[in-house]
């Protein structure tokens, strides 16, 4: 089992990473909680409720928008798709964690980033 | 990805998004539940993995209900907007297709509304608009009265003395206390001798205010630097002065006193005085520029008014609290003078203190208010009976929008939005003009503190009242003609909607003729009224008598100096030729309210709580002479008498009050109490009107002291007037003092001032009274036609059958005069009404027999006129046009 990471971490995050497993399509919040679970490599275990209060909110900003459908298995279920404000918002967030991302990594692990000091 | 047909079906009685909710998270639920089984799970543990897993699951479903509902609102509102916005958009198009219609509504609409918003923007100015000081909330007006003398509400709201004043203010309630008096003083520059309105005040006025001026201020706390400094009001050192930067320092003649100009109050300082202020004087330099030598000591002497600024956190009713137990203290002090004197503290709102509200001005605003409001009701009721009649005119296209599925409260929405709309646009005309009324108040020399302007209170009122108008008379046509619309489409035909429909319209013109003549009855009474009073007989006599105002050049300073230049100015004015008596004295009739003072009359039994205190005129020789009152009994005022031995001659009224069927020449009184000088009664003068004609005659007396009595000459010629005028300057200038007279007015004119008010008022609600007559008469017109147009048929064959034209006309005019008697009865009734409630709060008698029958006559030939287009019509159907038309 690969390290766990806690809630506290990527509790920031979370609209960008449901942003973000939208990204490919429409999903419905199961489908979304199990994309989350499986491309971490079961490294997030996200609470299924924070994951609905963050879809319903992000809907009523307009990043996202809802529509019932039928799910594989011909179950009724509520699709997700990212409005283009909601794409838009995904690239920003990405550009956000990958600035956020670097700086901390050269302050946390100065070695890697400039060999040259070491 | 299809929404299944149970669920559309559910969504026509709108969403549920409770029910959404649980169907996403039963799904979620149910999947999780498959996943784990297939991993080998059981289904009872898979299902509380799932839950587990879930979290808090109601309180997930209730967070996503409130944001879904917050949502949903946040919908509805937008929704809503857009239906206004089309409405509006619809308004507007509506009224463009429309030009005439539009220009007459919007027009009827913008005279009710105009008077009414132009009335709202001066009592606004004069009521409502706080003073123009710093944190405004925090000021009180500060007032005393005698504690017994309070018969009438108003006398609670007395002057102060500088001597009361100067001890109260160290009051640990009041961050500030401040004390000023208007002085009207002669100012001298380049030999020329001019009047201005100063004010006196404590050195701490503009402090309190918070409203330093804008150059220099006084250099010492007693505002006096070698020669007394005056600050100068903006608006005098820029048009008198030339707004000249080096009068700063120089020196100024008033009142024969130099005095140095200290400073400039700020431009953009209004004052906070009801009249124009032309300079500040502090009180220090008062006595010697008044001429009062015990203006800051004497504590009988009230003339001061105090404003003062609360301490943080104080009350007005605590304020007062804590000046009352001061005052008790000076009563036990000075009870001479102090005893039983009470303390009054009010929030300062207006520029118009309590004093000068009560009795006259709240009434007179009242009514005119009050006429501008029937006025609006009166063509409200016209643009009413307009849009019912475009509503129906309309029914084909609102049947139509019916029948496309719009709700009838919808339809009705729309046409109220129109009224609406229209009635805005009326109140931005009528915002355009009212915005003219503050350069023409300015230009007729309104003071700034009281001129009116477009403030948010004006523009709000304005909005308001014309939302309200379209409201009101917008809502009932469209009702009307949604209902009529039903009805006509149910029995075929407008013939049917229309009975219902002209007695409608027969009852709002009614109402409309009612109103109107209550107004031109009030008016007329008004005025009528005004007349009475100057027919009426002052008590003196006003042909060729003349009123001036003596400007002493030597100051008032020395009483033995003013008694010489006065002793000249009364003789030059002697030898003019045709000039039969002159005098002078504290004041002339209708020129001031006058003062009275408190005496005490040997012999005449005084009650414990009596208020002994009667209107008092100084003056000197000849004064009854020159006005023309004869002295009943006695001798009049006449050659010097020693300041030590004053002589008082009373009007008739107190020889009555206070010495009953006894002669009282030759008796004794004491000014002041019963320790005060002693005065010889030597002459009983019959009973004139002083302060104003309305006035019943009341006790007074005038006394005659060492001196000419005041500054106000009384000139009686037997000649004109103007050329007078021009004799007199010519008298006052030569010789070897030049000495000036300001003012010269005949007592003609004093006379019409003191009624221009009334005058203003009663011109005001005629000229309303009027506009609303004409309004009415063009409602009459409409109905009339209506109704007559209805009847063409019936005409037609009353001609077909031998009915001559005039039969005709007589019908129609009938009906039209009907209305009109009807309407003119009650309204004559509401008029005798109203008049009786005015005659209550003003006084005098105001029932009026002529303006009954003068507006009974104008509203039968304006009926007459408004039914005779419609008659003429009506009396020139032919039968056989008729008959085509059918």
């Amino acid at each position: 089992m690969p390290t766990r990471v806690p809630e506290r971490l990527f509790h920031g995050t979370l609209d960008a990473l449901i942003l973000q497993a939208l990204a490919g399509g429409a999903r419905h919040g199961y489908d979304i909680a199990s994309w989350l679970e499986t491309t971490s490599a079961d490294a997030f275990s996200i609470e299924d409720a924070a994951l609905y209060t963050a879809l319903h909110k992000m809907e009523e900003r307009g990043w996202i928008e809802a529509e019932w459908g039928l799910s594989s298995r011909k179950k009724r279920a509520k699709f997700y798709r990212l409005t283009p404000t909601g794409r838009r918002q995904l690239a920003s967030r990405v550009g956000e964690w990958t600035a956020y991302v670097e700086a901390v990594d050269r302050i946390l692990r100065p070695s890697r980033l400039a060999p040259g000091a070491a | 990805m299809n929404e299944p047909i149970w669920r559309r079906v559910l969504r026509l009685h709108g969403p549920d998004p409770r029910a959404d909710i649980r169907d996403e998270f039963a799904f979620h639920l149910e999947e999780r539940i498959e996943a784990l089984m297939a991993k080998g799970m059981t289904e009872a543990s898979a299902r509380e993995e799932a839950l587990r897993r879930f979290g808090n699951l109601s309180r997930a479903e209730s967070t996503c209900y409130h944001i879904g509902a917050r949502q949903a609102r946040r919908v509805r509102w937008r929704e809503r907007l857009e239906s206004v916005g089309q409405d509006l958009v619809y308004a507007l198009k509506s009224m463009g297709r429309a030009p005439g219609f539009t220009l007459a509504v919007v027009s009827t609409i913008a005279l009710g509304i105009g008077a009414n918003t132009a009335v709202f923007s001066l009592l606004n100015a004069l009521l409502l608009q706080p003073l123009d000081a710093a944190q405004p909330g925090q000021l009180v007006r500060v007032y005393t009265s005698e504690g017994h003398a309070l018969r009438d509400p108003s006398d609670r709201f007395g002057a102060s003395s500088y001597a009361d004043y100067a001890d109260l203010r160290a009051a640990p309630a009041f961050a500030g206390l401040a004390a000023s008096m208007p002085l009207s003083a002669a100012v001298q520059r380049d030999g020329r001798v001019s009047r201005i309105e100063a004010r006196v005040v404590s050195e701490n006025y503009f402090r309190v205010l918070g409203r330093p001026p804008l150059q220099g201020g006084w250099s010492t706390p007693e505002g006096i630097a070698g020669a007394p400094e005056v600050i100068l009001s903006h608006r005098f050192w820029s048009a008198v002065l030339g707004a000249d930067p080096a009068v700063l320092g120089s020196t100024l003649t008033l009142n024969g006193r130099s005095v140095r100009i200290a400073g400039v109050t700020s431009p953009d300082f209004k004052g906070i005085e009801p009249g124009h202020v032309d300079l500040y004087l502090p009180f220090g330099a008062a006595p010697v520029v008044t001429g009062r030598a015990g203006l800051l000591t004497h504590r009988g002497e009230r003339t001061v008014r105090l404003l003062g600024r609360l301490a943080p956190g104080v009350s007005p009713e605590a304020g007062e609290a804590a000046l009352d137990a001061m005052m008790k203290g000076l009563g036990s002090a000075y009870p001479e003078t102090n005893a039983e004197r009470v303390m009054a503290v009010r929030r300062a709102t207006s520029v118009l203190p309590l004093e000068l509200m009560g009795r006259f001005l709240v009434p007179t605003a009242g009514l005119v208010f009050g006429a501008t409001v029937v006025m609006l009701l009166i063509s409200g009721v016209n643009v009413a009976s307009v849009l019912l009649a475009r509503a129906i005119r309309r029914r084909r296209e609102l049947a139509v929008r019916l029948s496309l599925g719009a709700g009838p409260v919808r339809l009705i929405r729309q046409l109220v939005t129109e009224s609406v709309v229209l009635a805005l646009a009326a109140s931005l005309v009528v915002l355009a003009l009212v915005s003219l009324l503050p350069r023409l108040a300015a230009g007729i020399g309104v003071p700034p503190s009281v001129q009116p302007s477009v403030d948010g209170a004006v523009l709000g009122y304005a909005v308001a009242v014309a939302i309200g108008f379209g409201l009101v008379f917008g809502l009932g046509p469209a009702i009307a003609g949604m209902r009529s619309e039903v009805v006509e489409s149910l029995r075929g035909g407008e013939a049917n909607a229309r009975p219902a429909r002209a007695r409608t319209q027969q009852v709002l013109v009614t109402a409309q003729l009612a109103l109107s003549t209550l107004l031109l009855l009030v008016g007329g009474g008004l005025l009528e009224n005004l007349n009475r009073q100057q027919r009426l007989d002052p008590g003196f006599e006003v042909e060729g008598l003349m009123v001036a105002q003596f400007e002493d050049p030597s100051g008032i300073e020395s009483p033995e100096r003013h008694r010489v230049f006065a002793g000249v100015a009364v003789e030059r004015l002697r030898a003019i030729p045709g000039v039969t008596a002159v005098s002078m004295g504290s004041m002339a009739p209708f020129t001031s309210d006058g003062m009275r003072s408190s005496l005490h009359i040997p012999g005449y039994p005084e009650q414990p709580d009596e208020n002994m205190e009667v209107f008092t005129i100084s003056a000197g020789p000849d004064y009854f002479r020159t006005l023309g009152i004869p002295i009943r009994s006695g001798r009049e005022l006449s050659g010097r008498v020693p300041d030590t031995l004053p002589r008082v001659v009373v009007n008739r009224s107190m020889a009555r009050r206070y010495w009953g069927e006894r002669n009282p020449v030759g008796t004794f009184i004491r000014l002041g109490n019963a320790s005060g000088p002693a005065a010889e009664v030597i002459g009983v003068a019959a009973d004139a009107r002083f302060r104003s004609l309305a006035e019943v005659p009341v006790p007074m007396y005038v006394v005659q002291r060492g001196g000419w009595g005041g500054n106000t000459v009384l000139i009686r010629t037997g000649g004109d007037p103007e050329l007078l005028r021009l004799s007199v300057r010519g008298a006052m200038a030569e010789g070897d003092v030049p000495l000036s007279l300001s003012r010269l007015d005949s007592m003609e004119e004093v006379l019409q001032g003191s009624l221009s008010l009334a005058r203003a008022v009663s011109d005001t609600v005629l000229v309303i009274g009027l506009l609303a007559l004409l309004l009415a008469a063009l409602g009459l017109y409409g109905v009339v036609s209506y109704v007559m147009a209805g009847r063409t048929r019936e005409f037609g064959i009353r001609i077909a059958l031998g009915a001559g034209a005039p039969n005709i006309t007589r019908m129609v005019l009938g009906y039209g005069l009907r209305l009109a008697l009807i309407g003119g009865t009650v309204g004559v009734l509401l008029g005798l009404g109203a008049l009786r409630l005015i005659s209550g709060m003003l006084g005098g008698n105001w029932t009026s027999t002529s303006m009954t029958a003068a507006a009974a006559v104008l509203l039968s030939l304006v009926a007459i006129l408004a039914c005779l287009i419609p008659a003429r019509r009506a009396a020139g159907t032919s039968p056989v046009n008729m008959l085509r038309a059918e």
